[in-house]
């Protein structure tokens, strides 16, 4: 007997189907919080159904669009397209023999489907990940954008910290919340941002990287700050090329569709139309915390 | 030569700048500034087989600008171009 539960991210309604006594559903205590009233399917973004036997037949998905073999800590991943526009994904963990799970995602990207294999902590992992690309497939086309940043919220307003992996981002946002009055953590690694009505959104969601803060709560962005490790803490405005730079850089995409990419533009350009953009050379002290606070939080939005 | 495939044109807040978009790209992870003159060039080279005389002509029949100077540009542009992997032979 299957059992569909809604879940609300960044005000994106999806549902995800399975058999009532699917261990998976043990796993999902990072999508608790963000559970919803069941609603119409024209509420949805999409719909993922998990199946014990996927109908995944390879004559219909010939055409490999791309292929990432899986590293030390990054996931395996194959897409495929078939006949009818859809798309095969192949998701593998790194140390696991043969593909972790397959996911079938329709060409409006509304309707998906997947099947996972290994033990159990590996389905988890996977279908946790197969849940991010529906939801990144999905939302590619409305101002939304799944970040890769440490976010806080500071009396009211969000703060994405954005920067290569082992920057400092988690480091940075804890000084925050260590020094700053008023700041919390809102997510470690996923944030989702979304333009609502024209005001830039910061959105907590189920992804949030090692550190467990699954908070279902939003604010509006005042500001992305890039952070690069220095001897000093100093800080500066991006210029536009800049800011869209580091957007680009720290949002996830899969752009190998032109619809895709032509929504992450016009997305990228209103956020910075609308944000103030900051890179911040920093040291992991008091001081870059207290000097980034009195930076951001001064500065108005932009006008241009 | 040609450019390479998935590279995308885009406007920045009035700046012409180069994408990694396509499938191909996927881990271009860097932003191209276009100048006007570059960006002009692109424009019209864009699904091309062209040569330094391509970029030349154009140069000279769109700009005020003698052989010379223009071969000059031509070479310093491609030079950069094939740098940052945006150009094949």
């Amino acid at each position: 007997m299957d059992t569909t539960q809604t879940y609300r991210v960044a005000g994106h309604n999806f549902s995800v189907q399975m058999d009532a006594t699917s261990a998976l559903w043990n796993h999902l205590g990072n999508y608790a919080p963000f559970e919803t009233q069941a609603c119409d399917e024209k509420e949805k973004i999409f719909t993922l159904r998990v199946e014990d036997d996927l109908q995944t037949d390879f004559h219909t998905f010939s055409t490999l669009l791309l292929r990432k073999d899986p590293e030390a800590e990054a996931l395996g991943l194959e897409v495929y397209k078939g006949a009818q526009g859809d798309y095969l994904f192949h998701l593998s963990l790194p140390h696991t023999d043969g593909v972790n799970a397959r996911l079938r995602v329709s060409s409006d990207y509304r309707t998906a489907a997947v099947q996972t294999e290994g033990s159990e902590a590996a389905q988890a992992f996977a279908f946790n990940r197969t849940l991010m690309i529906c939801y990144l497939l999905a939302t590619a086309k409305l101002d939304t954008l799944l970040m890769h940043a440490s976010a806080i919220v500071c009396d009211g307003k969000g703060y994405l910290f954005m920067g290569k992996s082992g920057t400092g981002k988690s480091t940075h946002s804890s000084l925050w919340i260590k020094y700053i009055e008023g700041s919390k953590l809102m997510n470690d690694d996923n944030p989702v941002i979304r333009i609502v009505h024209g005001v830039p959104i910061l959105y907590g969601s189920p992804w949030s990287g090692k550190t467990p803060c699954y908070r279902n709560v939003s604010a509006p962005v005042g500001g992305f700050i890039r952070l690069k490790q220095g001897a000093e803490n100093r800080i500066r405005r991006q210029n536009p090329i800049e800011s869209y730079a580091s957007l680009l850089s720290s949002s996830s995409g899969m752009a190998w569709e032109q619809s895709l990419s032509d929504g992450k533009d016009c997305a990228l350009q209103h956020f910075i139309a609308l944000v103030p953009c900051w890179l911040m050379e920093c040291r992991p002290d008091e001081e870059a915390a207290r000097l980034c606070a009195d930076t951001v939080r001064k500065e108005e939005p932009c006008n241009d | 030569m040609k450019i390479i495939e998935g590279f995308k044109l885009r406007n920045v807040a009035g700046q012409t700048v180069i994408t990694g978009e396509g499938l191909k790209q996927i881990d271009f992870n860097k932003l191209i500034s276009l100048n006007p003159t570059a960006a002009y060039l692109w424009q019209q080279i864009e699904d091309k087989e062209f040569t330094v005389e391509t970029l030349v002509e154009l140069l000279t029949s769109h700009y005020e600008v003698d052989e010379a100077t223009a071969r000059q540009d031509a070479e310093e542009i491609l030079q950069q171009w094939h740098a940052v992997g945006l150009i094949e032979a």
